[in-house]
Parts: C-alpha cells; sequence; structure tokens
C-alpha cells in the first residue's frame, strides 16, 4: 500500500525525521506492510456499516435541521508511549487541580486577583462568570468534575494545551466506540500489543458523580436537552452505560428546594445531576426566561444545597479564551508548582500593543472568539482569504476584548486512510479528566483528525474525524 | 421615617392553572438605610427561602393544585434611617456590574448618547436628567421585554426602562452599576409606589441614581431586591401549567406613619 510520509518540518506521531517508524510504534509498521488493501477496503466498509447501525452519527449546526452525519472513523490508531502518557497525566492533573482552585476563588476569596495575577474586570466582568454562584459551598469544592482539555503537538515534539473545555465537553462516547470497533474489527492487534483498556471511563464517571454529593448513595441522572441536540446520542449512552436515567427538563420538578424525578413508582429525590445543558437554560426562573429545556425551581434546590450540578454552573470563565493565558501562572499560584504541560503563546487584543500586532500580522495568525467553541468564529491566518482577514479587522477593532490570537502551530500528523492510500493528517487529542475524591482519567482519550490535506481544523462539525487512541503499556511492543 | 406597606399582586388565569414555581423577592432585608420593623408575606401555596448570589431574600413558592386566581400580599413596617449608602455592601466585586445583559446591551444609538457624559457624579447627574426628559413616563407601552435601547428609541416608557437606559449607558462608559426594585413613598396617595432604580458605584461610594423621578438620594425608597437587571431583581419569576391569557394587577401603598401608630 502506497504510504505518503510526512513533509519535512513536521512532526508525525509514526514517522521520526528519518521516515523511520518509531520504536514504540513497531507494530503498526509490520500491520501495514502485511495488510491487504482489499481486506482494509472492506474492513472500512464495516466500520461505516456497524457507526451507522450503532447510531453514532451527529447533528452539524448550521446545517440544515435533521442532517445527521456519520462522524469518519479512521482505522489506523494514534499511539502514545508509556512514559510520554505518564507526564501528560500529571500536567493534565496539575491543570485541573488548579483550574478547580481558581473556580472557588473567584466565587470566594478572589486572591488571585487580589495578587494582582488576573485583572478584576477580567474575570467578573465575563459573560460566564456567574454571580448565583456567589459563596456557594459545593462538596470538596469541586467544580469542573469532568474536563476535556485539547492537547495538541508541536513541530518541535512538545505537547502544549490548546483549550480547556470545561462546561459540558463531549466526544467521550466516540473514544469508546472507536475502541470497541478497533477491537472487533482487528482483534489480533490487540493481543499483540499491550494497549491499556479504556472501557471502564463509565465506572470512573459514575464514580465520580456519585462522590460529588454529600449523600453515601445518592441519585444520579443526566439531563439532556433532548434527541435534537447533537451529542443526544452520547448522553443516552453515557446514561446507559452508567446505569442512570436520561432525563430532560420535563421529568424533573422542584418542590421545597429538593429535586425529584417523576418514576412509574413515583417520585424519587435526585441528588446529582450530570447536566448537558449550558448554564442559562438550566432554571428558566434565574437564566434565559424563554428555555423549555431546564428545570423551574432548580437554581433554589442547587443554591441550598440540596443537589449537585456537574459541571458547576459558573465554569465557563475559567474555559474562556481570555483567561486561558493566566493558566499556568494559576499553577504556580495555587499549587507552587512549575506547569508541567506548556500553553500556546497567545495575544489578547484587549491589550493595546498586542492587537496591534495582530492586525498587523494576521495572515500568520490564527485569531479565536474568547467565548467561541467547535471551530466556529475563527480565523487561521495563513489559509484565510484576505476578504476574511477584512472582516476579522473589523470584528476586532469593533470588540478587542472578544478577541485572542496564537501563532499558527503546525498540529503534529499521523497516517491516515485518504482516498489515495494513506496521508499524513493533522490531530489533536483529547483527554477526559475526571475530578471526584481524586483526579483520574482513562489512558489517553478522544483523538481528532482533520481529513483534508493541510487542515489543521479537527473539529467534527468542520469536516474532521476520529481516530483510536493507544497508550501503551510498559514495554513498547 | 417610619413607613407602612401594603402590597397586592393578583394573577387572574382564562382557565385555571393546575400548577406553578414562583422565585418571589418581596422580602426587603435590613440595609443602612432601611430597617425593617415587621414583614408578612402571604401566598396560597408551599414556600421555602433562599439567598440569591445578589444577598437578595428569594421565597420560592410552589402550588400543586388548581387555581383560577392567585393574590400574593406582601406587608409590614420599615424605618427609613436618613443614612447614605454603605460604603461597599455588594458581596461581590463591583466588576461585575459592568456587563451587559441582553436588556442593557445599548445599541449604536445608545452608545452615542452614553459618549457624551464623563464617568463622574457630575457627568451621570447630567444623564439622569436627559433620559427623564427624553423618555416620558407612559404605562403601557413597553413590557418587561423591551430592551434599554427599545425603550430609548421609543422615547417612552416605566421606571424599569429608564432605569435600563441609565444601567446600559453607565456601563458603556466603564461605571458599575446596579438594578435595584422596591417601593417608593410619595404624597400623593395615587402614585404608583412599586418602584425602580439605579445604584451606581463613583469611587468608593454607592450612589442613589431614581431616575423616573430625577432624584440622587434615596429618602423615601424601601429596597426589595438587586441584580444586574430587571429579570435578576424581579420581584415575581414563574412559570405555571396552563391558565391560558393570564391578567396582572397589582396595588401597592406606601403610607407614612405617624408617631401615635
Amino acid at each position: 500500500m502506497q504510504i505518503k510520509r510526512p513533509s519535512a518540518g513536521m512532526y508525525d506521531e509514526i514517522f521520526d525525521e528519518n521516515h523511520l517508524v518509531r520504536p514504540h510504534c513497531e507494530v503498526l509498521r509490520q500491520w501495514l506492510l502485511q495488510a491487504d488493501e482489499h481486506l482494509i477496503a472492506e474492513k472500512r466498509r464495516e466500520a461505516d456499516v456497524l457507526f451507522h447501525r450503532l447510531g453514532i452519527t451527529f447533528n452539524v449546526y448550521g446545517e440544515d435541521q435533521g442532517t445527521d452525519r456519520l462522524i469518519p472513523f479512521d482505522l489506523i490508531p494514534r499511539i502514545i508511549s508509556a512514559p510520554e502518557w505518564q507526564r501528560l497525566q500529571a500536567g493534565l492533573r496539575q491543570r485541573v487541580q488548579a483550574l478547580n482552585r481558581f473556580l472557588y476563588d473567584i466565587y470566594h476569596d478572589y486572591d488571585i486577583i487580589k495578587a494582582g495575577i488576573i485583572p478584576a474586570e477580567q474575570v467578573f466582568a465575563n459573560n460566564q462568570y456567574q454571580p448565583g454562584m456567589q459563596s456557594l459551598k459545593l462538596p470538596r469544592n469541586i467544580y469542573v468534575h469532568i474536563a476535556g482539555i485539547d492537547l495538541i503537538r508541536h513541530s518541535d515534539g512538545d505537547y502544549y494545551v490548546l483549550e480547556d473545555n470545561l462546561r459540558c465537553p463531549s466526544g467521550v462516547s466516540y473514544m469508546l466506540e472507536n475502541r470497541k470497533m478497533m477491537m472487533r474489527l482487528f482483534p489480533e492487534l490487540f493481543a499483540d500489543c499491550p494497549v491499556a483498556p479504556i472501557d471502564h471511563y463509565p465506572a470512573l464517571l459514575g464514580e465520580t458523580l456519585r462522590a460529588s454529593s454529600l449523600n453515601p448513595d445518592p441519585t444520579v441522572v443526566l439531563l439532556s436537552p433532548g434527541r435534537f441536540n447533537s451529542a443526544y446520542f452520547e448522553h443516552a449512552f453515557l446514561a446507559q452505560q452508567m446505569g442512570i436515567e436520561l432525563v430532560e427538563g420535563p421529568d424533573l420538578y422542584v418542590r421545597n428546594n429538593q429535586v425529584f424525578m417523576k418514576t412509574t413508582s413515583g417520585p424519587r429525590q435526585v441528588d446529582v445531576i450530570y447536566r448537558r445543558i449550558d448554564d442559562d437554560f438550566l432554571d428558566p426562573l434565574i437564566g434565559n426566561p424563554d428555555s423549555m429545556i431546564g428545570v423551574p425551581g432548580l437554581y433554589a434546590a442547587y443554591r441550598t444545597g440540596n443537589v449537585v450540578i456537574a459541571n458547576a454552573m459558573g465554569t465557563g470563565v475559567g474555559d474562556d479564551k481570555s483567561i486561558y493565558p493566566y493558566v499556568p501562572e494559576m499553577i504556580r499560584f495555587y499549587l507552587g508548582e512549575e506547569p508541567i504541560l506548556k500553553n500556546v503563546p497567545t495575544w489578547q487584543c484587549r491589550r493595546k500593543e498586542d492587537m496591534k500586532y495582530v492586525l498587523e500580522n494576521l495572515h500568520k495568525l490564527v485569531v479565536k472568539e474568547t467565548q467561541g467553541a467547535g471551530g466556529y468564529g475563527m480565523l487561521i491566518g495563513p489559509a484565510s482569504t484576505k476578504k476574511e482577514r477584512e472582516w476579522f479587522k473589523n470584528a476586532i477593532t469593533a470588540r478587542p476584548d472578544n478577541y485572542i490570537a496564537q501563532p499558527t502551530l503546525c498540529l503534529s500528523s499521523c497516517p491516515t486512510f485518504v482516498e489515495q492510500g494513506i496521508a499524513p493528517r493533522h490531530l489533536d487529542l483529547r483527554p477526559f479528566v475526571l475530578s471526584g475524591k481524586k483526579i483520574q482519567m482513562v489512558p489517553g482519550g478522544l483523538t481528532r483528525v482533520a481529513l483534508k490535506e493541510g487542515s489543521l481544523v479537527v473539529n467534527s462539525s468542520q469536516g474532521g474525524g476520529t481516530k483510536d487512541t493507544w497508550v501503551l503499556e510498559g514495554e513498547p511492543c | 421615617m417610619r413607613l407602612r406597606i401594603k402590597h397586592d399582586t393578583t394573577y387572574r388565569y382564562e382557565s385555571p392553572i393546575s400548577g406553578s414555581i414562583q422565585y418571589i423577592r418581596l422580602r426587603p432585608r435590613n440595609t443602612t438605610q432601611q430597617r425593617v420593623v415587621e414583614w408578612h408575606l402571604h401566598t396560597p401555596g408551599d414556600t421555602s427561602q433562599m439567598i440569591d448570589g445578589f444577598g437578595n431574600q428569594v421565597t420560592v413558592m410552589t402550588l400543586d393544585d388548581e387555581f383560577s386566581e392567585i393574590t400574593l400580599t406582601a406587608e409590614g413596617t420599615v424605618e427609613l434611617t436618613g443614612k447614605p449608602l454603605a460604603l461597599n455592601d455588594s458581596v461581590f466585586p463591583t466588576q461585575v456590574l459592568l456587563r451587559f445583559t441582553r436588556l442593557t446591551e445599548p445599541d449604536a444609538e445608545l452608545k452615542a448618547f452614553a459618549s457624551q457624559f464623563s464617568p463622574n457624579k457630575r457627568g451621570l447627574l447630567r444623564m439622569m436628567a436627559l433620559i427623564r426628559d427624553r423618555i416620558a413616563f407612559t404605562p403601557g407601552v413597553t413590557t418587561v421585554n423591551h430592551t434599554a435601547s427599545e425603550a430609548f428609541k421609543m422615547h417612552a416608557g416605566v421606571c424599569q426602562d429608564h432605569t435600563h437606559v441609565f444601567i446600559a449607558c453607565c456601563r458603556y462608559i466603564g461605571v458599575p452599576v446596579r438594578y435595584v426594585s422596591g417601593y417608593v413613598h410619595s404624597h400623593d396617595d395615587h402614585h404608583i409606589a412599586t418602584h425602580a432604580w439605579a445604584e451606581a458605584f463613583l469611587g468608593r461610594n454607592w450612589h442613589t441614581f431614581d431616575v423616573v423621578n430625577n432624584l440622587n438620594v434615596a429618602e423615601s425608597h424601601i429596597k426589595l431586591a438587586v441584580g444586574l437587571d430587571y429579570l435578576d431583581a424581579a420581584p415575581v419569576r414563574g412559570v405555571r401549567q396552563g391558565g391560558g391569557v393570564e391578567v396582572l394587577s397589582t396595588v401597592a401603598r406606601v403610607s407614612r406613619m405617624t408617631e401615635a401608630q
């Protein structure tokens, strides 16, 4: 089979700079060498059929309603060596711990602001700051029970955190299904290679959610906006895997500041809500008055300590892109440690000199909306048209505080099946970090891959695909 | 000065409602400017209490039976101390009050208007007077969904609109400001006693800006709740099952008590 090698200056996850297969990826080399093109094509078709049958499709925002699309799955796994994962894991633990401390601080003591490390206005005037969280005591002071931290590997070979997702990070169902798919299609690969298991993720998530309540035997539910949501498959999947009820707003009600679930055997009090609904829609009596997907009175139950909401309300201020540049300082401030994972250098357009630089270098930079997500509201300078740059120039000038810019990083690549054989495609990694009694995660995460040649946008809503992610245990195979 | 308040809020429904939950902010708290001598809130439902993030006392009421009409009655006696506003009684940093909300996001016209004022007391007093002149006090033309920019364009509205316009302008020029809902005593007994005004944070002090009355002091005001805008401080926010069209009527009387009382 024809394998296109990465071009010079790029970091490839499988091939080193001499186009030799990295030692920990040896299993792949043998597999790809032996693989018969027809067999692979057959397996790819099989994967497509299986994913369709499972119903892992997603709805793309901005397209006609009801267009379910399959997220393309690539058969070639991304492989991470044991020592590398150890380091990533330590860095992720450290980062999520600091972010939880930060969220506690900004709703209680404001130490980091008093210390002059983050300007008060950037935190408090932020739209994601929830005054309603003021002084609220949460069990174990945990705000972010589930974090999805987006990592990329730059051409220098090092990992960088691209963004922290602290609201309702999604994608973990793809991570789990991708593994199941690989084990089904290529069981022999797993027999030869010590790939760390990940199928205990739902158990860890359930443990984390139960540990978030003071009740030793809490009732946990997953609150979904319903089947028209793009991640509904995942909501149903996780609820089923954890053995908890999947509910929608109208299934819950509040009496005497307590939340109840309607069941066939009568009302049942709910202790923990794993919500996949944005803050503003949780309770129409405090947020958006038109919300039909929330639970009226939920805020009163939360505020009086009778229910846990995971993730907490008001976590969005911690993953806002204008707060992101301060995370390394948070780690030093709260933990007294040096950050293990690197941040991408960031220009904040709210600063005059930064804005000047950004406007003069739009063609080189990636510009992002501070509160944008999903690859929307983003300019990739080197791939942009003059018209797009002009649009961003106006937008930045009108609301500088809405934008940040970063150098265009060269995301690492990994061999991927394309129309003409196998070619390198850029990818990122989203590990899911769970904070309960302790901080836990399953090895790896969701690997997203940009399927268009040269593209750096991996979001599924923008035509990205996924791969299985292997973290090797012990010796390379 | 001691004030006696009686405030009835009545909802009449086209057809009976079968259930409801409401957040009711009709319970004043003690502040430097007011002391609650006695207070009662009567509702037809079950109630529980919470203090929200702004420090407001919120009564949560639920109804499970059928009702064609419900009345909430708040009544009591409050002593006004005549003292100025506390230096900083905000439970959180004042920068939160710089944030625009859907109701207070200024459009280009409102921004242009706001830009002519300096972010100091003189500037804000002038701004208050001009807003009062521009927006004629006209009940019934706006609803709770009208934004500051809309009311500004319409040249008409009620205290809530005046306050939203003032808030939008203050935030635009960088002055932290909060929405206040409450009662005001007036010598004219027919005056509407439920009221809204603003408190702006200048330097190190809070200042009252009662835009409708073009007043800079809260000499006859009773504070019920504060927030970023009306939605945070609303006396009642609720949802109900059934009911069809609703007719709301509010009667609030604030009278001054004599020594003998």
